[in-house]
């Protein structure tokens, strides 16, 4: 039914209104509210649903309650006349904006009184395609409705950094799975994916269970997708190797704990030993390493602790022993064209995968950076985002950034056009001034309040009245904050192998075979 | 304010014992007395204990149910002069859904001690064709009129009601210095022989045993004496003596047409009419099914609160005249000269 009520009151922050009986309203519906006298269509958004009944007397609902309980026991048979007459909802809304000359305004006046209030069609929503992008994620939702209005982010908005928060189940890898496919299809920008849960190639363990389907089921994903990978997969992939010259000190730094001796001994060698430090330290004896300090500057147990954890990083299956050789040169060359990256560590240790991921963020981080100075090949680098999963244990500390390159990339990533996709399921543990960088936010259902409040506060539009909505999300529903948005879109998420359906075939032509020389790293 | 210092005990103790002998008083004979500004009694020499009562059965009931109220308000007093506002509505309710609704617009009146003479006069014989037999005082004019409005208006949905059809009335059948006697019997043989149902039923009765209590509970009680557990009706009224006095156009009942509710009522049938009482009040009771209003026949709930002139419409009312007494350049300090009681000014100080 499109006629949904009346406007009665309220004020610039809250609207409130009148439905019928049989309206079935829900929160997060939004409504468009017809001004004819100053020819303006305000946009509302339900945030809560509330019981109303034409009765003077305040104790009537109460008592009729208790008349129908009593009934009940006693068998008796009753009926509420005219139910649709005497009971109705009253919509709380807070007002989006209003349209004013084909211009969307904020809302800084009123719908005039006792406004018709109705569902908005399609059409109604023409206005936000000047805010939305080619990175198509969902259909436009208002409340529990899908509305045919595709939503797209603008993949431009990469490097100010996004985040995808949600409780388990909520939707999160199938929200991540859309949004790198449209990046494919686009093909105008880049994305790093790293994955430690092996989900998104193939749809991993889902793949048979609910017939899940990953990134390399789609249709574009020969020219499109690369897959680097410490774990042998079904399908096309490379292996994931890195030079141990690609480790800086920082990242290992970062990943295992140094006491203050143990890292100034650390910059020591690496000073004699420049850019080999890692393998030299690797295969250099203790006493050798005493000599390098004859003036006893370190502990031995100092040195040993150092020595014995460079032989350890230096025996990771994913360190090529051959220093000149890694697969980093080649995702940056994957990234410059405009391709999706996965790197799958789903094999690898917590550590292991921590310290892959921040070589290969480091690595787009500084080529990205290194573009900068020629305005030319800046201008070609495709806007990059690269995707950490459980962010919260990279984005947790304060004052790091110094040896944490995802801080880092959340400081400084927008100005070399190298953004941070955080995905976690408790926004709670990202320190606060990190998650403020954060410009798009997609918000899921999230079950944990505090998880909830700390979201409010970092979202780029107000969302303060939408707790609730949040809280009542269902998976693949979810809130898009954005400054480029005029305020906080409800999408519901494509279902990414339902979308996969509807994906355009690769023309004959432009198909290539999948670059993988195995021999290359044996 | 109560005055906490002050004992009331011996006040109290001195009702209680007063509303004690009347609950124990066994009445010899009934009387039913008529509104408080007439002096009649229909006195029926009956015991409460000879009342007998009747399970409504369940009906089946496929026609319309029409219901008339009125509503009335003042809303300036000039203490010279009153303004008041009334209406009176009907709604027709089938199968338990209403399919017509009427309130007539509101109608003003200025009552003053002079003009209050013609007003009443007026209206009188526009509904009955006869002047009044006394002019009311000037504070029960405009429930006249409202009064005057709800029968104008049954007797016009006489004229499109269909035969079986039930027109339900608040209040009762008996003829008042209001409402003449000849009138009542035009009316109420107009329905009997258009075989329309025609009952009143009343919200507050006036009817009384013994030393003027309340039959209303006795019966009730009565009832629950008995252990009927299902709704019931008894008759009070007599008809032979009922057709004897001519002001009784109705049999008076009273009835509890939901065993769940807390409620009786008195109700007045046609007594000109055939229906049986079973089937009439089979209707009466599947009409009070409403959980809002158990045991009140919903279609007069309904009139009623379309009709009535609520708390806010008299602000509003009262708002729109001042307004436009302004603009007829009337001073707002003559305005409250004329209106403004100190009580208002006491209350809303206390209310603050």
């Amino acid at each position: 039914m499109d006629y949904q009520g009346r406007i009665f009151g309220r004020s610039i922050t809250e609207i409130y209104f009148r439905t019928f009986y049989e309206t079935d309203l829900h929160l997060g519906d939004i409504l468009v509210a017809a001004d004819a006298e100053h020819n303006l269509t305000f946009y509302l958004r339900v945030v809560e649903v509330s019981y109303g009944t034409e009765s003077s007397d305040p104790n009537w609902p109460e008592r009729t309650a208790g008349n129908m309980m009593l009934l009940d026991r006693q068998k008796e048979s009753y009926q509420l006349q005219e139910r649709e007459r005497r009971l109705y909802k009253i919509g709380k809304c807070v007002p989006l904006g209003y349209i004013k000359s084909g211009l969307f305004k904020k809302p800084k006046t009123i719908p005039e009184h006792f406004s018709k209030i109705s569902e908005p069609s399609a059409r109604d929503f023409e206005f936000l395609k000047q805010y939305l992008g080619d990175i198509e994620i969902g259909k436009l939702r208002s409340g529990e409705k899908v509305v045919e209005f595709n939503l797209g982010l603008k993949g431009e908005m990469f490097p100010y950094h996004v985040g995808i928060f949600a409780t388990t189940g909520m939707g999160k890898s199938n929200l991540m799975k859309v949004l790198a496919a449209s990046a494919m299809e686009s093909g105008k920008y880049a994305l790093l994916i790293l994955d430690p849960h092996g989900e998104y190639y193939d749809g991993g363990g889902e793949r048979s269970k609910r017939n899940a389907r990953g990134l390399i089921d789609h249709p574009l994903a020969q020219d499109r997708l690369r897959v680097y990978s410490s774990r042998k997969l079904a399908g096309p992939h490379n292996f994931l190797r890195i030079s141990p010259r690609e480790i800086e000190i920082k990242d290992i730094r970062h990943i295992y704990g140094f006491t203050q001796p143990q890292i100034e001994a650390l910059y020591a060698l690496s000073h004699h030993y420049r850019d080999k430090w890692l393998e030299s330290l690797s295969k250099a004896g203790l006493p050798e390493l005493m000599m390098l300090f004859p003036n006893r500057s370190y502990f031995e147990s100092t040195l040993a602790v150092i020595q014995r954890r460079a032989d350890q990083i230096m025996r990771l299956p994913f360190i090529h022993q051959d220093p000149h050789l890694s697969i980093t040169n080649n995702i940056l060359q994957d990234l410059s064209s405009g391709k999706t990256v996965l790197v799958d560590t789903s094999n690898m240790s917590e550590q292991e995968e921590l310290l892959v991921s921040a070589v290969l963020a480091r690595a787009v981080f500084n080529h990205n950076k290194s573009k900068y100075q020629s305005p030319d090949d800046f201008g070609r680098i495709p806007p990059t985002l690269i995707v950490m999963e459980e962010a919260q244990r990279v984005l947790s500390q304060r004052g790091d950034s110094d040896i944490n390159i995802f801080a880092q990339i959340s400081r400084e990533g927008r100005k070399f056009k190298t953004g941070l996709c955080a995905i976690t399921q408790q926004p709670k543990l990202i320190d606060e001034e990190l998650l403020s960088q954060f410009n798009t936010l997609f918000i899921l259902g999230l079950a944990d309040e505090r998880d909830r409040t700390i979201v409010k506060s970092s979202a780029k539009q107000d969302i303060s009245a939408l707790l609730t909505e949040i809280q009542m999300l269902e998976a693949g529903e979810a809130l898009v904050t954005s400054p480029a948005t005029p305020f906080a879109i409800p999408v519901k998420v494509h279902l990414y192998e339902e979308w996969l359906k509807s994906r355009p075939q690769l023309s004959e032509e432009r198909k290539v075979k999948l670059e993988v020389d195995e021999k290359f790293y044996s | 304010m109560l005055e906490l210092r002050q004992n009331f005990d011996s006040d109290l103790e001195r009702i209680t014992n007063f509303i004690q002998e009347a609950l124990q008083q066994v009445p010899a004979h009934l009387e039913i007395d008529s509104e408080s500004e007439e002096d009649e009694t229909l006195v029926l020499e009956r015991d409460l204990e000879q009342l007998d009562f009747y399970p409504i059965p369940e009906t089946n009931f496929i026609s319309k149910v029409a219901s008339v109220d009125g509503g009335s308000a003042l809303i300036l007093s000039g203490r010279s002069f009153l303004i008041g506002a009334f209406r009176a509505g009907h709604t027709f309710f089938q199968n338990g859904r209403r399919i017509k609704e009427e309130v007539q617009p509101l109608q003003f009146a200025i009552i003053t001690k002079s003009n209050k003479e013609e007003l009443h006069a007026g209206a009188h014989l526009d509904l009955t064709g006869q002047p009044p037999s006394q002019t009311p005082e000037m504070d029960k004019i405009l429930d006249r009129l409202r009064l005057f409005a709800e029968w104008k208006l049954t007797d016009r949905l006489l004229n499109n009601l269909q035969p079986g059809d039930l027109l339900l009335l608040d209040g009762s059948l008996r003829a008042t210095v209001a409402i003449p006697d000849n009138y009542l019997e035009q009316i109420t043989r107009k329905a009997a022989e258009r075989g329309i149902i025609l009952a009143g039923i009343s919200k507050s009765t006036t009817l009384y045993w013994g030393d003027k209590s309340p039959l209303l509970p006795a019966v009730v009680k009565r009832a629950q004496e008995l252990k009927i557990n299902q709704p019931w009706f008894s008759k009070i009224g007599d008809l032979k003596r009922e057709l004897k006095q001519s002001h009784w156009f109705g049999t008076v009942f009273i009835a509890k047409f939901k065993q769940a509710s807390d409620f009786a009522f008195r109700v007045d049938l046609n007594r000109l009419q055939n229906e049986n009482e079973d089937y009439i009040f089979g209707i009466l009771s599947d009409l009070s099914a409403d959980p809002a209003f158990l045991g009140y026949p919903y279609p007069l709930a309904a009139i009623h609160n379309l009709v009535r002139i609520s708390p806010a419409e008299i602000e509003d009312l009262r708002y729109r005249l001042q307004r436009a007494a302004l603009q007829k350049g009337i001073s707002e300090s003559d305005w409250d000269l004329l209106f403004k009681d100190f009580h208002l000014i006491l209350n809303a100080d206390l209310n603050r």
